[in-house]
């Protein structure tokens, strides 16, 4: 889908090039991630595919075409281009920002309305709220949703992400991350994504494309063999020494989480409650309200001999909550974070669908580092 | 301080008369109407030339780098030279009048903004026109529909600055036989201190005029969409 053949890229007066005989390929529906230290030519790769750098020498074909021989505005219109610093326009409503791209396509306007809606839904991002507001009312995250709606405006068949959620702050960042791999897998786009976080790179990948300054390819795999077995002692050192803990981020909660635990209702009496925690030896039961939505737990201790009390009184606030989404890894963090053995798995609505224990995490470290150690 | 009192209660007194004097039932009011039209017309005009030339020279100086320091050095000598000495020059060319008034004042509102469109311009996030670009927006709608919209507020303040020294500077040419407030100025000037209430009247009237266009400029400016809503 996109492939480099021997692509190199020497700047203007500079004695090295930056990004150096590069061939490699990103097959369709993949999402290759590209890493390595700063200055790399992560951005140079990337933005020699819209064009918006020219290599020096060498090809790259997009959906089988040689781009170079393409016109580039033509080019860059089917292919959605998501930055760091987002660059939305600020004199732009959220829709006018959304609607650049299929206004230039020439799009009817009860169109591109529908669309606009329908992108903000999928960003999460409620329409009649967003839609008529300019960019500066919105939070750095919220901005960064709007930069991925409108790079998705046309349903461009390839996405360059450069650093996407690296301003971003590392919980919003988080969720930003699953809610794109939730989109991510139904829309099947050919993508590359360049990051230097190498959690990032592991979560996000289908591919990782590891360079080394001056733009010199190391490796290109999927994240599990780039973590399990290195090319070379440039990318074990890159991938860091704690590979066992790095595998949990191979991991989805989803992938390990229990669904069928005890549960109690906010409007349930506290007897049947207790009756429920001892049947299971439990000492704390997470409640939900009548809709499934996770309003918080309770413990053992807090209930025994109080039975004229109510939920509601007892009830504890959830201090940590993942995705099914997520990675073992960032649950395993939440728990050693906040001290807790049990972390909710919720839904985009807050609905609980599951729980992961430190006991899971553990069990998966200790997994992963046998098969490391025998490799 | 009591001098300088008695000096503005005696300047106020003579404006009041120079209008009264002027208008309605007291004297030649269409006299005034006349000037006032004449300062307007000569504003316009100017700030008319000097919008047309100056914006596009400001987005040239933008994309050709290497016209950036000649257009502005030019543009900054023209700004320096007296205005008596500016008028003195174009006589010969133009004659006198309507003609060598309008060219001198647009050749000295060249500098704001030019430099303001240019600075305003330079001024864009990169990563705004970064991210057109990697839409496909063609050069055109990227300077039409991004850069210059955004650099409006800098390119406003730069006419806002050119109007009021226009404004100001139209005065003078009626000394060249183009009509404007300044007329009264003078005719008060020639009258040899018997009518400062004609002098207050033309100062006072230019000042009315400079600050009314200043105004409605600020109010352009608040009202752009996205920059100014706070
Ligand atoms: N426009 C340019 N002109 C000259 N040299 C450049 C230009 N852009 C990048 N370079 C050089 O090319 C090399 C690669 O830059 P590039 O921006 O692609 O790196 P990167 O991997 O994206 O780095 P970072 O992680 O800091 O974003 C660097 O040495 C940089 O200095
Ligand atoms: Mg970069």
């Amino acid at each position: 889908m996109i492939h480099f053949n021997n692509i190199t890229k020497t700047y203007p007066g500079a004695t090295k090039p930056s990004v150096d005989n590069l061939t490699m390929s990103v097959p369709e529906g993949e999402t290759c991630v590209v890493i390595g230290p700063s200055g790399c030519g992560k951005t140079t790769t990337m933005k020699m595919v819209n064009r918006l750098i020219e290599p020096t020498e060498g090809e790259i074909y997009v959906t089988g075409r040689n781009i170079l021989k393409q016109d580039p505005v033509e080019l860059r219109r089917n292919i959605g281009y998501v930055i760091q610093q987002i660059g939305l326009f600020p004199h732009f409503t959220i829709r006018d920002n959304i609607a650049v791209v299929p206004k230039m396509l020439g799009w009817k306007k009860s169109r591109i309305d529908r669309r606009v809606d329908e992108l903000l839904e999928i960003v999460g991002l409620e329409p009649t709220h967003f839609r008529n507001s300019y960019p500066r009312k919105l939070s750095g995250g919220q901005r960064q949703r709007v930069g991925v709606a409108r790079a998705l405006a046309a349903d461009p068949p390839v996405m360059l992400m450069d650093e996407p959620f690296g301003a971003i702050d590392p919980i919003t960042r988080d969720r930003l991350q699953n809610e794109f791999l939730r989109l991510q897998k139904p829309m099947k786009k050919t993508i590359m994504f360049v990051t230097h976080d190498i959690d990032e790179a592991i979560k996000m990948g289908t591919l990782v494309c590891i360079l080394q300054v001056g733009g010199v390819l190391q490796q290109l795999d999927t994240p599990s063999n780039i973590l399990s077995s290195p090319a070379n002692s440039f990318v074990a050192d890159f991938v860091g020494s704690d590979r066992g803990l790095k595998k949990l981020t191979l991991v989805r909660v989803n992938e390990v989480m229990k669904t069928d635990f005890p549960v109690g209702r906010h409007d349930e009496s506290t007897n049947e409650i207790l009756r429920r925690m001892k049947e299971s030896d439990l000492d704390s039961l997470f409640i939900t309200d009548e809709i499934g939505k996770l309003a918080g737990y309770v413990t053992l201790e807090a209930i025994q001999g109080q039975p004229q009390k109510k939920m509601s009184q007892m009830l504890q606030g959830i201090i940590a909550t993942t995705e099914a989404e997520a990675t073992m890894k960032d649950a395993f963090s939440q728990m050693l974070s906040y001290g807790i053995r049990y972390l909710p798995v919720v839904d985009e609505r807050s609905k609980l669908v599951g729980m992961v224990t430190s006991d899971d995490a553990q069990r998966l470290v200790e997994q992963t580092n046998k098969v490391l150690m025998s490799t | 301080m009591t001098d300088f009192l008695q000096d503005l209660v005696d300047f106020f007194i003579a404006f009041k008369d120079g209008i009264l004097y002027y208008f309605p039932g007291t004297g030649q009011p269409e006299r005034v109407l006349e000037f006032l039209w004449g300062h307007l017309l000569i504003t316009f005009v100017t700030m008319f030339f000097a919008i047309v030339i100056s914006v596009p020279l400001g987005i040239l100086i933008t994309r050709v780098r290497s016209l950036y320091e000649p257009i502005i050095k030019l543009a900054a000598m023209l700004y320096t030279v007296p205005s008596l000495a500016m008028f003195g020059i174009l006589i010969p060319f133009v004659g006198i009048g309507f003609t060598p008034t309008v060219i001198a004042l647009t050749l000295y509102s060249l500098l704001a903004i030019i430099r303001n469109t240019a600075v305003g311009i330079n001024g864009v996030d990169r990563a705004i026109i970064e991210s057109a670009r990697g839409m496909g927006m063609k050069n055109s709608q990227i300077l039409l529909q991004v850069e210059l919209p955004l650099a409006l507020p800098v390119i406003l303040a730069g006419i806002r600055i050119a109007i009021i020294s226009t404004i100001s500077l139209a005065t003078l040419g009626s000394y060249f036989g183009a009509d404007s407030l300044g007329n009264l100025i003078f005719e008060g000037i020639s009258a040899g201190g018997t009518r400062n209430d004609k002098i207050a009247a033309g100062a006072i009237g230019a000042t009315l005029l400079a600050i009314i266009f200043d105004y409605l400029i600020s109010r352009i400016e608040r009202s752009l969409p996205g920059i100014a809503q706070k």
